[in-house]
């Protein structure tokens, strides 16, 4: 599908490379025609002619391959980086959800490597896998025109070299998958090195952790090795049967000279064409192994692009009275297991806030994915008031920074975000203690910030485009007591009508919501202020007393 | 770099092949043996060729074709062993430097570790580490049979004819200069391109790691316009290079072509004036095409050279960076009493500003210590030094009134166990984790289950499919936050330290779980001097020592009660709590 585009270099690139060939082909005919008609009929005129004729193929066939080279060059990149991009499209569109199910690692060795090779791929195939039997068949059919008898030779080779790649290949291909699976352990104890340097050296296991490295790579030695050993043999091979058969070609040739069928010059040149067989056949077993890795690649990239996501109709009709309204929604992550919610309904208008609480996995985090847009639902349906849906700022526990400066973290490149704003998100998110400069570069990750400090960026973040609808998930967790008090204050002085949603597990962070949902094991089990809970709903009052004792304690 | 560097970083490569230097010279003296043989076979073919003319006994045919037989054969063994001999040895070279760069990781400073970008290592340890040896290997290989097949061929050449012999040696040089010239610039070029795509890899994995980001703030556009503008530089940086380096071999046969039809004209015309032989005619034909071969290997083999010294220069940097030190550890796993002291200790970590300001305190043996302040006040850096991951600038840190810069790292963790606020599991089962930091085989699975009963955790670890055995890594998500924190608990308890230090984690979790967290907690510091970075009030009340520190200093100290009596930071601090 994505040769499509470029059809034209495609079919183009590999007919100059034909023509390189015939030129190369009829080098032996010439030089053949310089022994016999040129030196044996002592005619100098005519070795002038043929010997011109050679240069003048040579420079022919040079100009054919510039032209074919560029053209696959352009090809394989140009179709390599068309397809690089509509991955990274699709990984865009992937709900976060659908994107961890499916491994990021994965996708992201997909993008680049896999795409690499399938570039090697295609250039290699444009170029030389064409070229090769193009010269081989080439070669035998040269041959048929000097002796027919003789020439079943050449195909007995092919046949033979054939069954040998194609058994070779069988057993190979396993081989090189077990060894690209130890590979993945060695990476996965590096990665575990380095993450966990703090654990590693402060149990003291330095010592276990390498022999537990060394071990692998010993396996992964092995298994290389497995793997090495049966290609080895191909080259050995084809030189070994290529060569032989240069054997039976002059004994049999030299047969058929003495009776005089055959002329030395026809001799000369049927050797010259297994010589070039010989030469093509070798490239041509170490291509193949490359081009198995470019099928096998492509396989890859294309289960990423027909990735298919599960989704469903939603938004079927509004109802005024309510900003945002919940009907009956339920959601689950492998789409027929268990429910993370289930038959969840609300309502919610604007300029409220609504505080959801529950115990960890009672499905809190989902529901706010939901309403971010960030999952969706699996049955019921969310419906907006507003025919455009508001806009939402949402903040995520674990807040991730880009290796950028502050302000490209707090604006991500949005447009419309002015200087105010970006001062308006930094007070409401307590970021002015800590902020110097907005210019200054985060690392990878963040990691040259606090906890509680990525947090206030995540917090800003999502506030700067002031949105209709905040979401705060877990938001102020890792915030110390004293700037979360100082932050849910400056919430409530926020001057236009912002909806707010805040899921917490304390009842603290929410006891001043105008309702309350509380969830267990994904279903509502109540909804209503912290005085009509208290009065009436038995787990949170649970909860607020363990959480009082907690405090007094 | 210089000649002499990468002459350097060469030997230095070959100290990695211990064990295979037999083999190593083993292969060369093939690779030789092979060029040579390989070559005899058209001087052999021509020959047979030139019995054809005239009249000839098959006999005679039948001998020299059995000599080409056996020529064949000792080939075909020679290079079957060497190409074996040769994969061994780099896989080998591979395993060493492996090896050694992870070794190396063990021995850095932590500040290097979490400086520099976890990839960039990895991909030392796993891509660098190949390059360098299939580089290598491949080159030397070239590099030798290439520099023989060219000696043996023009030796051979000239006992057929030494005026075309002497030809090719002039026209060659030439090509050699042109084709040199071309690499150079190819080079150039591929360089360009690798760096585009090390920016594309390091764009497209900082998104896919921020992908929720980029969904919730609706950037897609934004992020997807940008990837587009990396991917066309790309294009156009590749679309170069790859079209270059695919010029190198039909160039190659250009020249070929050229110095053939040379040949074949001065040859052609010797013939007539019976100074030659048609048979020499063919064989000379065969050579001049060998000739050029290893000709343009050879050049290809310095730039492959190159890469992979460039590979290697990246990782003996890395294996050259500075590492900790450390005193000679003399192992006593005596117990200790745990009485620690601080004095005058001053840490910096960029040389300007003190994130510890000159800080002393006296740590009683057996004394439960919470620290509490604003980030940013020193805490963390605090236990950094405590662990000796990082080193004081200047004062000094006690232990049992022995410095700890004279107890080698290894002995002082021993007895300091660590229950870090980001929990961290090896990629193993459960039960390998818990015992983390025991000799295997000195905790029964009995004593394991009865603790970990009593941290709690033994409830939901009977409930994974396969209890102890279940393999965990730290980022698996069915496991909450709550019940890692519990996993990292046990798997200090169990190392049953003399002092212990905990930075508690600040996700919040239910309030059942928070219970049992405190209860485990509490298990934990039991008889042991307990240093606790502290976030959960439960924790800050039960300490016998509260430290309040602001900017690297400590501003109050005491217990509870004494703390908010006194109405400072504290008695702030504990009314946003309550409220």
């Amino acid at each position: 599908m994505y040769f499509k585009k470029y059809r034209v270099q495609c079919f183009v690139g590999p007919l100059f490379k034909l023509l390189e060939v015939v030129f190369e082909l009829l080098v032996p005919v010439i030089i053949a025609s310089i022994i016999d008609n040129g030196i044996l009929k002592n005619d100098v005129n005519h070795i002038y002619k043929s010997i011109l004729i050679l240069v003048i193929f040579s420079v022919i066939g040079f100009s054919c391959t510039l032209l074919a080279q560029y053209l696959s060059a352009y090809a394989s990149v140009n179709i390599s980086s068309d397809i690089r991009e509509a991955a990274f499209k699709k990984v865009l569109s992937l709900k976060t959800i659908n994107l961890e199910k499916y491994g990021s690692s994965r996708v992201l060795n997909t993008i680049t490597s896999d795409i690499n090779q399938i570039q090697l791929g295609i250039n290699l195939v444009l170029r030389l896998l064409l070229r090769s039997p193009f010269v081989v068949v080439g070669a035998i059919i040269m041959a048929f025109t000097f002796d027919k008898r003789l020439a079943l030779i050449y195909i007995g080779v092919v046949l033979v070299l054939a069954i040998i790649i194609a058994i070779n290949f069988r057993k190979s291909i396993p081989a090189y998958k077990d060894a690209r699976l130890e590979l993945d352990n060695v990476v996965t104890e590096t990665d575990d090195a380095l993450n966990g340097v703090r654990v590693i050296r402060g149990f003291v296991q330095t010592e276990n952790e390498f022999s537990n490295f060394k071990e692998h790579t010993n396996k992964l030695n092995i298994l290389q090795k497995a793997a090495a050993k049966i290609n080895t043999i191909l080259n050995p091979a084809t030189f070994l049967i290529v060569n032989g058969c240069i054997c039976l070609l002059i004994y049999f040739g030299a047969i058929e000279v003495s009776i005089g069928v055959l002329t030395s010059g026809a001799v000369v040149a049927l050797y010259n064409y297994m010589n070039q067989i010989l030469v093509e056949l070798i490239k041509l077993t170490n291509l193949i192994i490359q081009v198995s890795r470019a099928l096998a690649c492509s396989n890859r990239v294309a289960t990423l692009l027909d990735y298919e996501e599960p989704s469903i109709d939603t938004d079927v009709e509004f109802e005024k009275e309510n900003y945002v309204e919940f009907d009956n929604v339920s959601f689950s992550y492998n789409n027929d297991d268990a429910k993370a919610i289930s038959n969840i309904s609300f309502k919610l208008r604007k300029g409220d806030s609504l505080g959801i609480i529950g115990k960890t996995g009672s499905g809190k985090s989902t529901i706010g994915a939901i309403l971010a847009g960030l999952y969706e639902q699996t049955s019921g349906s969310v419906r907006y008031s507003d025919s455009v849906n508001p806009t939402v700022g949402y903040t995520l526990q674990k807040t991730r920074l880009f290796n950028d400066t502050i302000k490209f973290n707090i604006c991500l490149n949005r447009e419309n975000i002015t200087e105010d704003d970006l001062k308006f998100a930094l007070d409401v998110s307590c970021c002015t203690d800590f902020v110097k400069t907005v210019d200054l570069v985060l690392n990878e990750g963040g990691k040259n910030l606090s906890g509680g400090q990525r947090q206030r960026i995540g917090i800003a973040r999502a506030i700067v485009t002031k949105p209709d609808i905040l979401i705060l998930d877990d938001a102020s967790a890792s915030l110390d007591a004293i700037t979360e008090k100082k932050f849910i204050d400056n919430l409530s002085k926020i001057p236009y009508e912002l909806t707010k949603v805040i899921i917490s597990q304390k009842i603290k962070s929410v006891k001043s919501c105008d309702s309350i949902i509380v969830l267990d094991e994904g279903r509502l089990i109540d909804i209503g202020n912290h005085d009509q809970l208290i009065s009436r709903c038995e787990i949170y009052r649970e909860m607020n007393k363990l959480q009082t004792r907690e405090a007094e304690l | 770099m210089s000649k002499k560097n990468s002459f350097a970083n060469l030997k230095r490569i070959m100290s990695y092949s211990k064990g295979s230097e037999l083999k190593l010279c083993l292969t060369i003296v093939m690779a030789i043996f092979t060029s040579i043989l390989t070559l005899l076979i058209p001087y052999f073919v021509g020959k047979t060729i030139d019995v054809l003319d005239g009249n000839f006994e098959l006999s005679q045919i039948v001998s020299n074709v059995v000599i080409i037989g056996i020529i064949i054969l000792v080939t075909v063994i020679l290079t079957y062993v060497m190409n074996t001999l040769n994969y061994q040895i780099s896989y080998d070279i591979i395993a060493n430097l492996r090896n050694s760069a992870y070794q190396k990781i063990n021995r850095l400073p932590i500040s290097y570790i979490e400086r520099t970008s976890v990839g960039t290592i990895e991909s030392l340890v796993v891509n660098d580490c190949e390059t360098i040896s299939d580089g290598l290997l491949v080159t030397l290989n070239q590099l030798f049979t290439g520099v023989v097949t060219i000696i043996a061929v023009f030796i051979i050449m000239l006992t057929i004819s030494w005026k075309l012999a002497l030809i090719i040696a002039v026209v060659t040089p030439i090509t050699v200069f042109i084709t040199s010239l071309f690499l150079k610039s190819i080079n150039k070029h591929l360089k360009a391109q690798s760096k585009e795509k090390g920016k594309q890899t390091g764009y497209i994995n900082e998104m896919i790691t921020n992908i929720n980001e980029i969904h919730s703030y609706d950037i897609e556009g934004t992020v997807d316009h940008k990837f587009t503008k990396i991917n066309n530089g790309f294009r156009k940086k590749a679309t170069k290079a790859v079209f270059l380096s695919s010029l190198v071999n039909p160039g190659t046969r250009l020249f070929n072509g050229i110095i053939y039809a040379i040949v074949a004209l001065i040859g052609s015309i010797s013939v007539m004036n019976g100074s030659f032989t048609i048979g020499a005619l063919a064989s000379l034909l065969a050579y001049a095409t060998t000739f050029m071969k290893p000709i343009n290997e050879i050049s290809g083999v310095f730039s492959e050279l190159s890469d992979s010294l460039a590979c290697a220069s990246r990782v003996f940097d890395f294996m050259d960076e500075n590492e900790t030190e450390d005193v000679d550890s003399s192992s006593s796993s005596s117990k200790i009493d745990g009485h620690i002291t601080l004095k005058n200790v001053t840490f910096s970590y960029d040389g300007k500003r003190n994130v510890i300001d000159n800080l002393s305190l006296d740590i009683p043996a057996g004394t439960k210590v919470a620290i509490v302040g604003p980030t940013g006040c020193g805490k963390s850096t605090l236990i950094n030094l405590l662990m000796r991951f990082y080193e004081p600038t200047s004062g000094e840190i006690l232990i049992d009134n022995k410095n700890i810069s004279s107890i080698s790292k290894h002995v002082l963790r021993e007895h300091v166990g660590m229950v870090p606020q980001d929990t961290w599991f090896k990629t193993t089962t459960i039960k390998n984790n818990i015992l983390y930091g025991v000799s295997r085989g000195s905790v029964t699975d009995d004593d394991m289950i009865k603790t970990s009963r009593k941290l709690g955790v033994h409830g939901f670890i009977s409930h994974l499919p396969k209890n102890y055995e279940e393999i965990i890594t730290s980022k698996r998500d069915d496991i909450s936050d709550g019940q890692k924190q519990l996993l990292s608990i046990s798997r200090a308890y169990i190392s049953n330290p003399s002092i212990l230090i905990l930075d508690e984690a600040t996700s919040s979790v239910d309030a059942i779980t928070e219970n049992m967290i405190t209860n485990a907690v509490r298990e934990l510091c039991k008889g042991r001097t307990s240093i606790i970075i502290a976030h959960r009030l439960s924790t800050i009340i039960d300490a016998d020592m509260i430290v309040v520190m602001e900017n690297g200093k400590i501003i109050e100290l005491g217990n509870h009660n004494e703390l908010v009596n006194k109405g400072g930071f504290y008695s702030k601090l504990y009314e946003s709590f309550v409220e």
